[in-house]
């Protein structure tokens, strides 16, 4: 049986993790490379490193991180922030990545999801949404892809932006809820759900997880059924580790890797 | 010294790190010709090469016997005793570019001279015979290469490829498997699976929309499914007993 992925994910900028709340607000969180390193001896499945900074120097910085991570840890490696071409990708593979993600870029240009497939396979290409609710009370439920980390309402609909994306190319979903990111309040269960429903290839559920709880229920059938959860703040201000969130995911009746 | 075969199939950068995190001595193979043994060392006795002298024979021996002339120049050749054949990609893209580089009449030639072979995620595929990711074209089969009788088949489910951590059990008497611990997880990337003919190939199983074959081992043969460079530390480990197993430094 295939195991639910545990994934940290590093906000990097210029070199240093960092977290914001609700996509502003940051606070330091620690060196990348050490960080990779303890997640990885507790038992992180894969690593997710977004580059937060959006300058070249930013960039180059987090290619030098991944360089050196993937010298020392033997578990996937995904790239994004800031990959608008199959070169940025490129670089990112070159560098240790085994997979990127990207958000605005594909919005801008879905076409750069098939050349992506196209130069490395579909399985490299991770289509990161950043999706918020824009439905009323009352109203069906409805989500929005927004560009630009999250300061950008495209008005294109998530769960058909998911599956267009997968057409295309994307080989996976990295769906972050804007509304819950960095506030603790949790996964957006419905949008994980109904995008897993649509979509064959694997989500990762991503945004807000305050509590264990949380995690388990993104990843239980009757809650968000996402393949893989993404967790940031929890641990990188130590309120748990990876070790205690499998625990208490196994305990709850999921599949975890020891 | 282990041979990494680059045929420009995906990202070999991990395999290399780990094996460098192993401290095994590793390098890209050069061409076809390096697996062949003429003017190296270790690799001899191909057939038809009717080499008479005993294993213990310098190289210099060995190049001169075999001398069809020119290949003194390349004499001090790197001699691999082993050989990874890493990679992902199209089943008939690979094939093609193995078979336009020379190294698929290599890779028959190494395994059948039962060397130590290790092959990774579509380095399994590609052993067997046919494949569904590459349907005959225009009623000409596209052959693999044809090593193990079998066939490699498409998940039939709804989330396909798999991707990720999966629980992997070991198999009848397998060198490498047998001894692997309950709950063992590899990691896992692919959409096809291998069916070999023969059912005492298998040396590891999996189940995704049922059971598989995640592992073949015969001889100084070994394949695998799953990426052991991606597998943290029990791919690590896997990996050292391979090379431990069938003594490749």
């Amino acid at each position: 049986m295939l195991a639910k992925r545990i994934i940290p994910c590093l906000d990097v900028d210029d070199g240093r993790v960092v977290k914001g709340v609700k996509f502003e607000g940051i606070k330091d969180a620690g060196d990348p490379v050490e960080l990779a390193r303890r997640y990885n001896e507790q038992g992180a499945d894969e690593l997710t490193f977004l580059d937060i900074g959006a300058s070249y120097k930013s960039r180059d910085t987090l290619m030098e991180v991944v360089r050196q991570v993937a010298r020392e840890v033997f578990i996937p490696l995904c790239v994004g922030g800031g990959i608008r071409t199959v070169d940025d990708m490129r670089l990112a593979m070159n560098a240790g990545a085994d997979k990127v993600s990207v958000c605005t870029a594909a919005l801008r240009n879905p076409e750069l999801l098939t050349d992506m497939a196209r130069a490395y396979g579909s399985q490299c290409v991770v289509l990161s949404i950043d999706a918020k609710r824009v439905s009323g009370p009352g109203e069906d439920p409805r989500w929005h892809a927004f560009a630009k980390g999250g300061r950008e309402d495209t008005g294109i609909d998530a769960i058909q932006w998911a599956i267009d994306a997968v057409r295309l190319g994307a080989g996976e979903i990295l769906l972050n809820s804007i509304d819950a990111d960095g506030t603790g309040a949790g996964y957006d269960l419905e949008l994980t759900r109904l995008v897993g429903a649509a979509v064959p290839v694997p989500v990762i559920a991503s945004g807000g997880a305050g509590s264990l709880d949380q995690i388990v229920e993104a990843l239980l059938p009757d809650g968000g059924n996402a393949d893989a959860a993404l967790v940031a703040s929890m641990l990188h201000f130590g309120r748990t580790t990876i070790k205690e969130i499998k625990t208490y995911a196994e305990q709850k009746g999921v599949l975890v890797r020891w | 010294m282990i041979g990494v075969i680059n045929y420009g199939a995906g990202n070999l950068g991990s395999v290399m790190n780990a094996l460098a995190r192993l401290g095994l001595p590793a390098r890209f193979v050069q061409g076809p010709e390096e697996l062949v043994g003429r003017g190296s060392g270790r690799p001899r006795g191909v057939a038809g090469e009717g080499a008479t002298g005993e294993g213990s024979a310098s190289e210099g021996t060995a190049g001169a016997a075999g001398s069809s002339g020119s290949s003194g120049a390349r004499s001090s050749g790197p001699a691999y005793s082993g050989i990874i054949f890493p990679g992902d990609g199209h089943f008939a893209t690979a094939m093609e570019a193995l078979d336009r580089s020379g190294y698929s009449e290599a890779i028959r030639e190494w395994i059948s001279a039962d060397r130590p072979f290790l092959g990774i995620c579509i380095g399994l595929q590609l052993l067997f015979e046919t494949s569904e990711e590459a349907p005959p074209v225009q009623g000409r089969e596209i052959r693999g290469l044809s090593v193990i009788p079998g066939t490699v088949r498409k998940f039939q489910g709804p989330k396909v490829p798999q991707i990720g951590w999966n629980e992997t059990r070991g198999k009848g008497r397998s060198k490498l498997f047998s001894s692997l611990p309950d709950r063992s997880f590899f990691y896992y990337i692919h959409s096809y699976y291998v069916v070999p003919d023969a059912p005492d190939w298998v040396a590891a199983e999996a189940d995704y929309y049922g059971t598989y074959c995640s592992a073949v081992e015969r001889g100084a043969l070994t394949a695998v499914q799953f990426h052991p460079e991606k597998s943290g530390a029990l791919g690590l480990e896997l990996l050292r007993r391979w090379a431990e197993v069938y003594h490749v430094s």
